[in-house]
């Protein structure tokens, strides 16, 4: 499945959510990294049909969603930002829920429910109600009833929010696990996030489309750019306000600086391979912070 | 559908909360009823009335004969005229009376035998009234060649055209019930209280986000909504109906007069249907459940604005309380149309049924109740059309997040 957004505008008063956003999406995972307010949900809440885009278009295997209807519903799992489901409901009350919401036989449906709590290791839940769960086995309970009904399309907006770093790597793995033969489109704003699973990454700032492409060649584009240097005093750090520090780190020998500069920011700077994280840095950090 | 309409169900109303709040209302509801016999019926009063009282009621209960008739002033006559002078002992216990004072006797054969027996024996002379002048307003009314008048007294006319009542039955108990609203009040904060949750609970627990964009999430979700919240709404309403039915019957031991037509009722003599006792009970609980339902579907409507339950709930109770207080005050005034249309009239169905009244529909007279029924169906069918596009536009707008 192949889905391609073609100048896609949208804007809420005077300002501008997305602009002009253009992307080409096959089977893999697409990270779609930004800040808040960057224009993500806005592009997910128009891939599912939550929101009409004022202008361009979206087409999945050439055909604009806009005609293909509740058929095209099908094809997509969805989890949302912060997830609550029904907290008195149990797990198998909810997915059975989902299974009639999305029109899949119910005892087809919970055969492959009780497949995919085993996958994500919930298995032994199903019983107990969604609002004594942690917060990690809610998002896991969440990417269950996303891939329910073997979706096409997978959209995760900002899955870890909230997790701990044990819940958030459990997490990453799944979606790998889960986007076998799937597009699966993964915004957030932890880099971390997309780092390690991403097949290409998509930046978006103020609703314009910065950069895309694979995260090697994101951050190769920012090699012989990222420093490493130690200094001795945090009033040392005022040499570099004109300068995006992407990490401080104390150690025995003084306060060690990650730079983003051009040219070497000191005479001790020393090259180092730039992250994901760089890279969004590079497009999203302030100078001297 | 059914999946969906069980878990609209399930989401709003399959809850401990609900089910506690209807046992509670239906015990108050009970001891409410209870309270009202022991409060207004002197059988509860008097030990000595309630004994007295059952121990004549099968002399005289059923049709109505110049026997029974007889031999009821055979008994009544003495005590009248040991009475007319007023200087009868007060004393008790005196033999050979029904409950120990003559006094009292003679109140209680007059209270609960005489004027109901005369009442009903007569209806049929009010009644043959009422047609004869009816009849006469129709021949006046063509000369006037006032078609409206001529219509409106024709029907009269056909409505109380051989109205009897051949049976003398106790019916203080029907008084009450019929004037009885307490559990219409009750029915409708326990609507409220599980409809106003509906759509805040999307909002709440973010769903509201992810079921637009499942197969069934958009306009089948807001369908099993709707027919999940009208069977609570008929399902509660006629449960309270029930409860009241046979409270009243087994608190004042209404049981035998079920058969009985309700203008038997001297304060429904007027009563624009032609209906048993049971009978009246079951329209009244549908017209009961329809007025419940089309305030139900107000405050859907209301619900899908907001974040959090309180206020569609804080709105449904203000609304109940105008309702009731400008339902009462239209009942009794010229307002019929106004009357006609508040859903109140509907939950309180003596208000309609109770007299005979006429609303001018484009020249025709119908009834008050002919009115209010289609009148309350329209507004709901509209409300539900208005659920259905305010929630789907609701939709779009919660798609923008940053």
């Amino acid at each position: 499945m192949v889905i391609e957004f073609q100048g896609i505008s949208k804007r809420y008063g005077k300002k501008i959510a997305l602009r002009d956003f253009s992307a080409t999406l096959k089977p893999g995972i697409y990270g779609l990294l930004g800040a808040n307010g960057a224009g993500k949900t806005t592009l997910i809440n128009l891939l599912v049909g939550l929101l009409k885009a004022d202008s361009g278009r979206i087409l999945v295997d050439g055909t604009d969603t806009r005609t293909l209807g509740r058929d095209f519903l099908s094809q997509i799992g969805y989890l949302p930002q912060y997830p609550e489901f029904y907290h008195d409901f149990t797990v198998k009350e909810f997915l059975r829920y989902m299974c009639a919401l999305k029109g899949i036989d119910a005892r087809k449906g919970w055969r492959q429910a009780q497949e995919l709590l085993q996958a994500v290791n919930l298995q032994d839940i199903e019983g107990k109600k969604i609002g004594a769960l942690s917060g990690g086995m809610r998002q896991r309970l969440g990417i269950v009833e996303a891939v329910l009904g073997d979706p096409n399309i997978l959209i995760l907006d900002e899955p870890t929010a909230g997790l701990d770093p044990q819940e958030r790597i459990r997490f990453r793995n799944l979606i790998t696990r889960f986007s076998k033969d799937r597009t699966v489109l993964l915004a957030t704003h932890i880099v971390s996030d997309v780092e390690f699973i991403a097949n290409e990454v998509m930046i978006l700032k103020e609703g314009s489309l910065i950069r895309q492409g694979a995260p090697k060649a994101l951050e190769d584009e920012l090699d012989g750019m990222v420093w490493t240097v130690t200094i001795s005093s945090d009033t040392e750090q005022d040499q570099f306000a004109d300068v995006k520090i992407s990490n401080m780190r104390r150690d025995e020998n003084g306060i060690v600086l990650r730079l983003i500069a051009q040219d070497k920011p000191h005479p001790d700077a020393q090259l180092v391979r730039p992250s994901l994280e760089d890279v969004f840095l590079s497009f999203f950090g302030e100078a001297g912070v | 559908m059914r999946q969906l309409i069980y878990f609209e169900w399930r989401k709003s109303f399959h809850r401990l909360a609900v089910l506690a709040l209807l046992v509670l209302f239906t015990a108050v509801d009970v001891a409410k009823i209870y309270s009202v016999y022991q409060e207004n019926s002197h059988l509860a009063m008097d030990e000595s009335w309630h004994t007295a009282f059952w121990g004549l009621y099968d002399n005289y209960a059923g049709e109505m004969n110049t026997d029974k008739i007889n031999s009821l002033l055979v008994l009544y006559r003495p005590l009248e005229e040991q009475t007319a002078d007023l200087t009868a002992t007060t004393a008790y216990g005196i033999e050979g009376t029904l409950t120990g004072n003559i006094w009292s006797d003679k109140n209680l054969i007059d209270r609960y035998y005489m004027k109901p027996m005369q009442y009903c024996y007569t209806y049929q002379n009010l009644a043959a009234q009422i047609h004869l002048k009816a009849n006469e307003n129709v021949s006046l009314y063509t000369v006037l060649n006032n078609s409206y008048e001529v219509s409106k007294n024709r029907r009269i006319a056909a409505l109380y055209n051989g109205r009897q009542v051949h049976d003398f039955r106790y019916t203080e108990g029907w008084q009450y019930y019929v004037y009885y609203d307490f559990s219409v009040v009750l029915s409708l904060l326990l609507c409220l209280y599980g409809l106003s949750q509906m759509f805040p609970r999307e909002r709440e627990s973010r769903m509201d986000m992810l079921l637009p964009t499942a197969r069934n999430g958009g306009r089948r979700t807001v369908a099993g909504k709707l027919i999940a919240g009208t069977l609570y709404i008929v399902g509660i309403s006629l449960w309270f109906s029930v409860v009241d039915y046979f409270s009243f019957s087994s608190i004042f031991n209404l049981w035998d007069g079920a058969a009985l037509p309700i203008y038997a009722i001297n304060n429904l003599a007027y009563a624009s249907v032609a209906l048993t006792m049971w009978q009246y009970a079951i329209a009244t609980a549908l017209s009961r459940a329809l007025g419940i339902w089309v305030v139900g579907m107000a405050i859907l409507i209301i619900s899908i604005f907001c974040r959090h339950a309180m206020f569609p709930i804080a709105t449904g109770v203000m609304a109940t309380m105008l309702l009731s207080l400008t339902g009462a005050k239209w009942s009794y005034s010229s307002h019929t149309w106004l009357a006609a249309l508040n859903p109140y009239s509907l939950m309180a169905g003596r208000l309609l049924y109770g007299r005979t009244e006429f609303v001018n529909f484009f020249g025709i007279p119908i009834l008050s109740w002919e009115a209010a029924v289609p009148c309350a169906l329209t507004v709901g069918l509209c409300s539900v059309l208005m659920v259905f596009h305010f929630s789907c536009r609701g939709n779009q707008k919660r798609g923008r997040h940053s």
